[in-house]
């Protein structure tokens, strides 16, 4: 890890910045693994979150992340069953998880020591 | 249980397009669920909820996309990184595709770019002289004479002298002695001549031309009593003394005169023409040089700035019309000619030829690598349906196809342009005669440009059909249809294709055969004269040096004794132009009937030659008797005319006898010969009158013409050598054989028939490679089909033919198109090269047959492979 470390600096050019409900998506997408779709992701990180997540939210910043090349979609065929619809299926990329990982080494080190009793 | 209606609606609307429908899904998904679980109301009043706060961040996606549809930069590049990385893999895969794509690509832009290179090296530069723009050629043509050459020394001394004084247009008017580059001079160590240009003073103003070296010529240089000096042009200097600094204020024996090197020149070969050195011109008081008896003068003018060539027209014939002596002087149409046109109309037909013939052949390679790339889109139209169901954006995968194309593409410009190098030199090579400004022939900036562009055209062209062919993936039947067998829409594209790329190659082979035929029926023109066997060597003296035109006569006629009596020689004569000559030298004249009292004026070129010219050339008498030694200067003027000018001068029939008169001296015309083909095997036959040597002023200059057994060359070494030994005041400036003079005459018309045949050729073979790339993937979609037929009892011959039959039919339907575009464009060919051929039966039917049996060829291997299918693999390998 800490070879990875020295390899991908932390100094994050303006490009990579990523944004706190960014994130969210990315970590939630991590979390969930195959089965991550717009409603699934919304739920993942309003329970873990415990708080209300707006289903448009998590597409915008779908999309925000597609752009950055963090995140790429798949068309998943209907399922079979009754009413059975298409669902579209984010997963992440080699990059989106290096940028995942970066942001947790960030957050590990910056708030290393601090509790939520001695904030 | 539906979800509140106008919130959905709302929502559909905010989404992007994309999405749209996966997150109203997947919010009605929830919904459903809630409703069930806590009932309808609360799930309606969580879903009213959901939309309200998705409002935000719905309206800045939108608005950050319409303002900035592409945010993130590095992963665009670190996209094009992995395209390209995926293109090269592809290439991997499929190398002999990929290689015959670059090759094909690579020959269209070498072809193109080397054509290029030339024709903007010769027609587009500027004429490297500081404001050459103003710098004309003032001709003073006359006007019957003129449909003959435009190309005369048209101006006297004195004439000039007053046009020089008196014209306001020019801020300098200078002259070259035309005739006079033909005055060569030896090294003292070396056995070749060199041309050298006789100038007037200012000439180097005119031109804009300084010295690299040494200073301009003084004004008493250009006086009887002035120093002798010569000036080198620099290419001279580089080539023969090394580029040695200490050249200036050496002496050089030029032509019987001891010259000091008072100069180099900045290269100016090309201008005035491709001469050695520069001397001033002094004319010799007393002689016609100094009178307005003798034009031989071309007169450059350099403009004031804003005037006008019309405005400097204008003047100078009404200076023609004030200066002139005689009715013929001074009905002379004055032209001004601007510099680089003068330089380059010459050649502009030609290359303008050059380049058309080359954009077909670029546009057949084009199509060419569109064809085999939409050949492998058909197979790869699977791989797209999968990748655009597995939400590949069709934008990015059009980019990766552009991509692939284009790296291709890029390939074969850069071994194209290693290519135009070589084709550079050869096309300035094989280019009758010397080809005007092709030292300036430079793979440059400009060029790299064009290579550029059209690598880009290449791979866009490349890259169209495939893009065509994403657009209307049909994701279903595309899915469906492992690669089974292509869509008629694409059968269509293909087709077309083909059809377009044979019809560029038939319109090329068309033009290619028209001026072929048109090169054999001028080698099979008459000239006049019987050339096998037949050598020149031409001799001058040095006026000055035998200021008695007795002497002078003796002294060349004492060459012409030596080359008859060496061993070998069987017949030698003198004439004082021989035909054919490789540029237009003297000034036509006029002849006019003695008895004529309305003076009636017939355009001939007057010659002197010995009696037995006619012998050697084996040139018909047609009438009367030949010219004799006995015709000499005490006898009474005598002459022979040619049919040409019998028949116009003297329609009665009854030429023998009559009296003519030719620059004030009348002539009893005592025989006629046969026509020759002076000027060229495709022009026409002008009057021409000779006489003996003896019986006019002598010429400082003629051409001996000899026949003798044995090798030519060594003939002629002998010869030159020999007349070294005897008469070393004797200088020898050209030599060669007649048959060497006829090829020359005849070489524009082989070099543009060999060009646009090769060309041709390389069309009708990436034509048939289309066909056959076409008939083989046809073959290989029908496999299945084809499997069926031969398990229901079809016979190989039927397979077979049925396979010939389509590509025959493709054949067919390019040939009819472009022997229709061949009509055309021979049509367009005649505009610009006045004796290209019309457009026949027989080059149809030629064409149409040659066509016929390249389709066979192309279609011969895939068609036995079909009548090989073996039904059962077949059907094995459909999955």
């Amino acid at each position: 890890m800490c070879l990875f470390v020295q390899q991908t600096p932390l100094a994050m050019g303006k490009g990579d910045h990523l944004a706190e409900f960014e994130i969210c998506v990315l970590a939630a997408l991590a979390h969930l693994g195959d089965d991550s779709y717009g409603a699934a992701i919304r739920q993942e990180i309003a329970r873990r979150a415990n708080r209300v997540i707006a289903i448009g939210a998590v597409y915008a910043t779908l999309r925000r992340l597609e752009a950055k090349g963090f995140v790429r979609f798949y068309i998943e065929a209907a399922r079979p069953v009754q009413g059975g619809r298409a669902r579209k299926r984010a997963v992440l990329t080699a990059s989106g998880r290096v940028a995942l990982k970066r942001s947790a080494i960030l957050f590990a080190r910056l708030l290393h020591g601090i509790t939520p009793h001695n904030a | 249980m539906t979800p509140p209606r106008l919130a959905r609606a709302l929502l559909r609307q905010l989404a992007l397009e994309d999405d749209r429908d996966y997150l109203v899904g997947d919010l009605d998904e929830e919904y459903a669920e809630r409703a069930a679980r806590a009932g309808h109301r609360t799930a309606s009043r969580w879903y009213l909820q959901q939309v309200m706060v998705s409002i935000p961040s719905l309206l800045r996606l939108r608005f950050d996309r319409r303002n900035n549809p592409r945010p993130a930069h590095a992963p665009m590049l670190a996209d094009l990184r992995s395209d390209v990385r995926d293109a090269l893999r592809r290439v991997r895969r499929a190398p002999t595709s990929a290689l015959t794509i670059v090759l094909i690509s690579a020959l269209g832009i070498g072809a193109s770019t080397a054509v290029y290179t030339v024709v903007h090296a010769v027609l587009i530069a500027p004429i490297p002289f500081a404001g050459s723009a103003r710098v004309v050629k003032v001709e003073n043509r006359v006007p019957a004479l003129a449909g003959e050459a435009s190309y005369l020394p048209s101006d006297n001394w004195l004439d000039y002298v007053e046009f020089k004084t008196r014209a306001r247009s020019f801020e300098a008017l200078a002259a070259i002695w035309e005739g006079g580059t033909t005055r060569a001079f030896s090294l003292p160590d070396e056995t070749s001549t060199f041309p050298v240009a006789v100038v007037t003073e200012r000439l180097d103003d005119v031109l804009g031309v300084r010295p690299v070296l040494g200073r301009t010529f003084d004004h008493d240089e250009f006086t009887a009593g002035g120093a002798r000096v010569v000036a080198l042009t620099e290419q001279f200097w580089r080539t023969r003394f090394g580029a040695d600094s200490t050249i200036i204020g050496r002496s050089l024996l030029i032509a019987d005169t001891m010259r000091v090197v008072v100069a180099v020149m900045r290269d100016a070969n090309d201008y005035p023409g491709p001469v050695a050195a520069w001397i001033p011109l002094v004319p010799v008081e007393g002689t016609s040089q100094a009178t307005r008896g003798s034009h031989y003068l071309a007169m450059f003018g350099r403009l004031h700035p804003g005037v006008s060539p019309e405005q400097a027209r204008a003047e100078m014939q009404l200076l023609v019309g004030q200066v002139s002596e005689g009715a013929d002087a001074r009905a002379r149409v004055t032209h001004i000619v601007p510099l680089g046109e003068m330089l380059t109309g010459p050649v502009r037909p030609m290359l303008l030829l050059l380049a058309g013939v080359v954009l077909v052949t670029l546009l057949v390679a084009a199509g060419n690598v569109a064809l085999l790339l939409v050949t492998q889109a058909e197979s790869r139209a699977r791989e797209l349906a999968i990748r655009l169901s597995l939400g590949s954006v069709i934008g990015r995968l059009a980019r990766k196809l552009a991509i692939e194309s284009m790296l291709l593409a890029v390939v074969g410009g850069m071994l194209g342009v290693f290519l135009a190098r070589g084709l550079t030199s050869l096309i300035i090579s094989f280019y009758p005669g010397r080809l005007i400004r092709s030292d300036e022939v430079a793979i440059g900036p400009s060029v790299l440009l064009a290579a550029l562009g059209m690598t880009v055209a290449v791979g866009f062209i490349g890259a169209w059909p495939l893009l065509r062919r994403l657009r209307n993936t049909d994701l279903v039947t595309d899915l469906r249809h492992v690669a089974a067998s292509a869509s008629p829409r694409a059968l269509r594209l293909r087709f077309g294709l083909v059809v377009g790329q044979l019809a560029f190659a038939v319109s090329l082979v068309a033009g290619g055969t028209l001026l072929a035929r048109a090169f054999v029926r001028l080698l099979e023109t008459d000239p006049g004269f019987e050339a096998t066997g037949v050598s020149y060597i031409s001799v001058s003296a040095s006026p000055t040096k035998y200021p008695d035109r007795v002497e002078l006569q003796r002294h060349l006629d004492r060459a012409e004794d030596i080359v008859r009596a060496l061993p070998g020689v069987r017949s030698a004569a003198s004439v004082s132009y021989l035909p054919l000559p490789s540029r237009i030298v003297g000034w036509g004249t006029h002849m006019v009937r003695a008895e004529d009292v309305a003076g009636d004026r017939f355009p001939i070129q007057f010659r002197q030659m010995s009696p037995d010219y006619l012998d050697v050339m084996e040139i018909p008498l047609r009438a009367g008797r030949n010219l004799a030694a006995t015709d000499d200067a005490s006898a009474a003027p005598v002459a022979l005319i040619n049919e040409t000018l019998a028949t116009s001068a003297f329609p009665d029939g009854r030429p023998l006898g009559r009296a003519i008169r030719v620059q004030n001296r009348e002539y009893t015309v005592v025989g006629v010969i046969g026509d020759m083909r002076y000027w060229g095997l495709g022009k026409p036959v002008v009057g021409e009158v000779f006489v003996t040597m003896a019986q006019v002023a002598a010429l400082p200059f003629r051409t001996i013409a000899f026949k003798a057994g044995g090798s030519d060359p060594a003939m002629i070494a002998t010869a030159r050598a020999a007349i070294r030994a005897n008469e070393p005041s004797i200088v020898v400036s050209s030599s060669g054989t007649l048959v060497e003079r006829l090829a020359a005459a005849s070489a524009p018309e082989r070099f543009r028939a060999l060009l646009v045949g090769s060309l041709a050729v390389l069309a009708l073979i990436l034509a048939g490679l289309g066909l056959f790339a076409v008939s083989a993937n046809a073959v290989a979609m029908r496999v299945r089909e084809i499997g069926i037929r031969v398990a229901l009892g079809a016979s190989a011959r039927r397979v077979r033919l049925s396979v010939m039959r389509d590509a025959v039919t493709l054949a067919v339907s390019g040939t009819v198109i472009g022997l229709g575009l061949g009509w055309m464009s021979s049509r367009g060919l005649r505009a610009f090269l006045a004796d290209a051929p019309g457009f026949d039966l027989t080059v149809c039917g030629l064409v149409a047959a040659v066509f016929v049996l390249t389709s066979l060829v192309a279609a011969f291997i895939p068609a036995w492979r079909a009548s090989r299918v073996d039904p059962l693999t077949a059907m094995r390998s459909e999955g």
